[in-house]
């Protein structure tokens, strides 16, 4: 995957959202160590000098205890190697202030490895469970909660409420409680704040307005809350940071927590002893620690729980883009493989005299892959032509290839091959020598038409079916042989009887094969329709095949290739321009086209009257209102009878009064025909009739 | 002897027997060969001959345009005395007949021997 959005994280390894880390964390980590040394001493110093003020102001112990956030988070944000130099920074600021404070130096030694102890314990359990930290990760806040709030603090309370009851201190577990209370808040508070800066983005940002008016607003009512009320409706001040929470993200929550914090402290600093009433300093004292703790960590929670929850939409969002993505791609290698059959088809089918041939390819169905079914149509040398339906087995672009291949290497070895067997096993031999695999059947038919005969050859292809013009039907099944797979075969053939007004199907399986249906009721669906259609031009035999046996859904390709001798003498069609001197023209092709269909010479005379008059009228009103044009003739021999139309291109005007005798014109066509018509309604004129191809009766006007 | 339109009609015109004209039409009379019919049977009206024999045997077709020469032609020969006597091609007899089935012409022959044959008659009897 190559979408740039994502960064690999170099804290972790790990993909994340570009953006989402910011650069603070990077830029701790590379500070030298005495920058790293001097930054830790001096952060404990401060923090632990603000912690005694606490203390000293309220007359009580671990108000809240600074220090052990920066160094938890410091080390969070640093990787194990360095560890080292926080945790000296940190010892070493412990013991000077301590012997500062006027702790014996071996008491001094006790508190320092409490506090190295504390923050070491925790951050060793996070890394391990959680590697890098960000506080938007539900997991990553819980383990901090275990770890560095919970045990680490735990643990330097047990080693400092030790060495504080060794050396003639207070009772231990007031020491050990008192420890880790203001240890745990230390962690939650500050080492919150400095962690969440290395945390993923919030949703909305602290620093913009509401941000800004959440915090101001809290300190406001925390100021008045803790220092005019001594009710516990206090705490409800803390229900800013369960705010900032749900609608800005964990570095609102840590900030607002901060400044709560630290505005209780300053206010108990100003106040002296924290007073709630019915209770004891100590305990409104351990009180609001608690409170203040478990609203931030529950802030954090839905913080995280939020973030988590977008990520996963977002993800969501993207993986239904790589889907549509995928989609786009699948369709697109659809088209390439379906813009390949095309060019790879032939575009038309082999147009000659005494045969008339139509061939359709449809692929399969929209979610299906393209095929290789294939069909060609190719003219030998001595008059005799080769049609010819393929089916290469496979999908895709491959198939193509392979399908491309073997019909060029078909069409130049059917011109050389004397018989329909001698060419399957020159492809046979083609197909073992060339690169690739090729699976393909064929059926594979030379047309004799004046000998009036079809010899075939099937390579594990379907037969082909001949309807007889008296509507009997044969399967050309008798020369089957296995498919072509590159190795040599014994491929035979064998011949039938071709004659004019049959009817030649040959197709691909997709045809009779269908879902949830035999193949022996494919075959027998096909000879009843086809028998149906035999009457009908190839064109429509085709049309009308795909449309009763190849549903749309199909999940094959199919391939139809329907020829018929003989049926190609049955329309004349022609565009002339309408200019007198084309007339002449005209009626010498129209004479041909009706003398080679063997029509009585008077019958052409009245074809070519009633044909030129009509002809004549487009004409003369091209002509003579020079607006050119063209005329189309298109004359249809059906059961007897011609079927004449003329269309051309001008309005139908009203015969010209200079005309010989006004609408002589279309009495003449009247009288020789039947069913004229003169259709104006469409961009032009058409006229249309009918003409009896038997003799005529001398039908004279009366 | 006309050559025109590209050959689609050849009109010849030649002296026979005394006083008498044939006029021998070759080809195809349609709208873009007509005039050639109606210019020459002004010309032949002018000379006023006794008679005109219209040789059609090798028009191989002929529409309405050619049908009202040929019509046109007739009534002003008639006018200025010309007997007509015409031979039909198959095709033209076919037209003629289509549109008017009484007969238009009162010598319509099958032959230019035919028409030959009346005149030399008519000239061996007595005036």
């Amino acid at each position: 995957m190559t979408d740039t959005s994502y960064i690999l994280s170099s804290e972790d390894g790990r993909l994340v959202p570009k953006g989402a880390i910011w650069v603070w964390p990077d830029g701790l980590r590379r500070w030298g160590n005495p920058v790293l040394f001097a930054t830790v001493v001096a952060a404990y110093a401060v923090g632990s000098r603000l912690a005694l003020l606490l203390i000293e102001a309220s007359d009580l112990q671990g108000v809240l205890f600074i220090p052990s956030g920066i160094t938890v988070a410091f080390l969070l944000r640093l990787p194990r190697r360095r560890w080292w130099v926080v945790l000296l920074g940190a010892g070493v600021a412990e013991f000077a202030m301590d012997v500062v404070s006027g702790f014996m130096p071996s008491e001094a030694l006790g508190f320092t490895t409490a506090n190295v102890v504390e923050p070491l314990v925790g951050a060793s359990i996070v890394y391990a469970a959680c590697g890098a930290v960000d506080l938007a990760r539900r997991k990553d806040v819980l383990w901090i909660i275990a770890g560095a709030v919970i045990v680490g603090p735990a643990a330097g309370a047990a080693i400092g409420a030790a060495a504080d009851r060794l050396f003639g201190g207070d009772d231990f577990l007031i020491t050990f409680g008192q420890w880790w209370l203001g240890d745990a808040l230390g962690v939650i508070l500050v080492g919150g704040a400095i962690l969440a800066w290395g945390s993923s983005l919030d949703r909305r940002r602290i620093t913009s307005v509401g941000g800004l008016t959440l915090i101001a607003g809290s300190i406001a009512l925390t100021i008045v809350a803790f220092g005019l009320t001594d009710l516990p409706v206090v705490f409800s001040v803390l229900i800013g940071v369960v705010v900032a929470g749900v609608a800005f993200g964990v570095r609102a929550v840590t900030t607002t927590a901060l400044v709560i914090g630290l505005t209780i402290a300053v206010v108990l600093i100003f106040d002296g002893e924290p007073v709630l009433v019915g209770m004891t300093p100590a305990s409104a004292l351990v009180l609001i620690k608690l409170q203040l703790g478990l609203f931030t960590l529950a802030g954090l929670l839905i913080a995280a729980e939020s973030h988590e929850g977008e990520l996963a939409s977002r993800q969501a969002a993207r993986s239904a883009l790589e889907s549509l993505a995928w989609q786009k791609q699948r369709e697109h290698d659809r088209e390439l493989a379906l813009t390949l059959q095309r060019g790879l088809l032939p575009d038309r089918v082999l147009t000659r005299p005494g045969i008339d041939i139509a061939a359709r390819y449809e692929a399969a169905g929209e979610a299906q892959e393209v095929g290789g079914d294939w069909y060609d149509t190719i003219q030998l040398h001595d008059d005799r032509l080769v049609l010819v339906v393929g089916d290469m087995v496979g999908h895709g672009i491959e198939a193509m290839i392979s399908m491309g291949r073997t019909r060029t290497a078909l069409s130049a070895l059917a011109v050389h091959s004397d018989s329909p067997s001698a060419l399957l096993t020159e492809l046979d031999h083609f197909v073992t020598q060339s690169p690739g695999s090729t699976y393909a059947t064929i059926f594979y038919a030379v047309l004799d038409l004046d000998a009036c005969t079809i010899s075939y050859s099937s390579a594990g292809h379907p037969p082909a079916l001949l309807v007889s013009p008296d509507g009997e039907t044969r399967w050309l099944d008798q020369a089957q042989t296995e498919p072509i797979y590159g190795r040599p075969s014994n491929r035979i053939h064998e011949s039938a009887e071709f004659d004019p007004g049959c009817c030649l199907v040959l197709y691909s399986d997709g045809l009779i094969e269908q879902r949830g249906q035999s193949l022996a009721v494919g075959l027998d669906l096909l000879e009843k329709h086809a028998v149906e259609l035999a009457g009908q031009t190839p064109d429509v035999i085709c049309d009308e095949l795909f449309r009763r046996l190849a549903g749309t859904d199909r999940d094959d390709d199919v391939v139809v290739l329907v020829a018929k001798p003989g049926m190609d003498r049955d329309e004349y069609h022609q565009v002339f321009p309408a200019r007198p001197e084309q007339l002449s023209e005209v009626r010498s092709s129209l004479r041909a086209w009706s003398e080679t269909r063997g029509l009585p010479e008077e019958v052409t005379d009245d074809l070519l009257i009633a044909v030129g008059e009509a002809v004549a009228n487009s004409v003369r009103h091209a002509y003579r209102d020079a607006v050119g044009g063209d005329v189309t003739i298109r004359i249809t021999l059906v059961n007897h009878f011609l079927n004449v139309a003329i269309a051309d291109t001008g309005k139908w005007r009203e015969p010209y009064d200079d005309e010989a005798f006004p609408g002589l014109g279309t009495n003449i066509i009247d009288s020789i025909s039947e069913d004229l018509g003169v259709d104006r309604s469409g961009s032009g004129t058409v006229v249309t009739f009918r003409l009896s191809t038997s003799a005529p009766t001398g039908d004279m006007r009366t | 002897m006309d050559m025109e339109s590209g050959d689609l009609l050849v009109v010849e015109v030649q002296p026979v027997r005394r006083d008498a004209v044939m006029v021998r039409l070759k080809g195809e009379v349609d709208i873009s060969s007509a005039h050639l019919l109606t210019s020459q049977f002004s010309t032949l009206a002018a000379s006023t001959p006794s008679s005109v024999i219209l040789d059609a045997t090798e028009v191989t077709f002929m529409d309405s345009t050619g049908l009202h020469a040929l019509v046109e032609g007739k009534r002003a020969l008639h006018d200025n005395g010309s007997r007509i006597f015409l031979v039909p091609s198959r095709q033209v007899r076919r037209v003629l007949e289509l549109v008017f089935p009484d007969p238009l012409f009162a010598f319509r022959l099958d032959s230019v021997d035919e028409a030959l044959g009346m005149l030399d008659e008519e000239s061996a009897e007595p005036a």
